[in-house]
């Protein structure tokens, strides 16, 4: 099982390469022509990035999340969803990066197979990045407006939290 | 997002002076703003590797071929009188890179079908209703095997690290199901 994931990506790669040759295309000006395009899209996308990122620390770092947490935290605690959980979801819209280090941190100190640790795995396998992804897919058609991209998404989100809190608690995993 | 992104460093600033450090809010940024350039420099390595394969496959015939095992989904959840056949296929090619979980060229050929979707776009700073249905779907984990995470609890030692596999799997079919609801009621209110 392990060795056929392993294997789908350098077996499309070869696939794509043998099709361009049986078409008889020149795939290798085909390649470096993709790559200047790739180059032009990172030069796009690479303000949001910074944007995104800088913004996200400064919310992370200044201690501002913790405070703005302060009252949503208790109503949570009573349902049953641990502490961290709650970080890890406000984190998890937001940054690849720092979730994954939230998540670390749970499987360092209750292990991955605990209650928080089965919650945190399913909540970062069913969940993106949501408003980093919106940022950047946005960003590249250089559109700020979001219309209601953001709510259905976090909305997604919350459902996908829910659910994984839930399959948890009945055990399911 | 102009709101949204001042309000965050807004509310961060005061919030430093509050607690009397404000000394923290440039190292923040300096950190961030390396860690950015840093996590770009990455990023860009495997978009171009990326761009440059998935260049040779746009112009293949197989790559038309392809885009229509995808149609009858489409016609599902899009306005497909809206979308070109180039659209359809970098679409085509976003989802399927998505569920095979090569997070790099998804994004090259999502940022590709936006630009093809934009050119049909009646406004210039609005996404179209199929735009945001797009970026919808990529928010959403399509990830057939969360391979990171299944390693990740192997390192930590985890008894049954791919046990997460088929609960990540009920909880993307819900949460999809749910954000493509609300994007199309919101997409009727939002205009």
């Amino acid at each position: 099982m392990n060795y056929i994931i392993i294997s789908i990506i350098p077996l499309m790669i070869l696939v794509i390469l043998i099709i361009g040759l049986n078409e008889k295309k020149d795939v290798f000006k085909l390649f470096i022509d993709g790559v200047k395009d790739g180059i032009k899209t990172v030069y796009n996308i690479f303000p949001f990035i910074l944007a995104i990122t800088v913004s996200i620390g400064l919310l992370n770092s200044s201690g501002a999340l913790d405070i703005l947490l302060i009252p949503i935290k208790p109503i949570l605690v009573k349902f049953g969803i641990p502490d961290n959980i709650i970080t890890l979801c406000i984190l998890r819209p937001l940054s690849g990066s720092a979730s994954t280090s939230v998540v670390l941190n749970i499987f360092k100190e209750s292990g991955p197979d605990s209650l928080s640790g089965k919650i945190a795995s399913i909540i970062m396998g069913g969940t993106e990045t949501t408003i980093y992804c919106t940022t950047i897919l946005l960003g590249a058609v250089k559109i700020k407006k979001m219309r209601g991209i953001l709510i259905a998404g976090l909305i997604a989100d919350s459902v996908a939290i829910i659910t994984s809190i839930i399959l948890v608690n009945m055990g399911i995993i | 997002m102009s709101k949204i992104w001042s309000f965050m460093i807004i509310i961060s600033i005061i919030i430093a002076f509050f607690i009397g450090n404000p000394d923290i809010i440039i190292n923040s940024i300096m950190d961030s703003s390396k860690n950015a350039i840093e996590n770009v420099i990455t990023l860009a390595a495997m978009i171009c590797f990326w761009s440059g394969i998935f260049n040779i496959f746009d112009k293949t015939s197989i790559s038309k071929k392809f885009s229509k095992i995808f149609k009858i989904f489409f016609k599902k959840i899009f306005n497909t009188k809206e979308l070109s056949d180039k659209a359809q296929e970098y679409m085509s090619m976003n989802i399927s890179t998505n569920i095979i979980g090569i997070g790099n060229a998804a994004t090259i050929n999502g940022i590709k079908a936006m630009e093809e979707m934009q050119k049909n776009n009646k406004y210039v700073d609005k996404p179209s209703d199929n735009m945001t249905i797009f970026v919808l779907l990529n928010t959403a984990s399509l990830q057939l095997i969360p391979t990171n995470m299944i390693a990740m609890r192997a390192i930590y030692g985890s008894t049954d690290p791919s046990s997460i596999v088929i609960p990540v799997w009920i909880v993307t079919f819900l949460s999809l199901i749910s954000g493509i609801i609300s994007i199309k009621i919101l997409n009727k209110k939002i205009r």
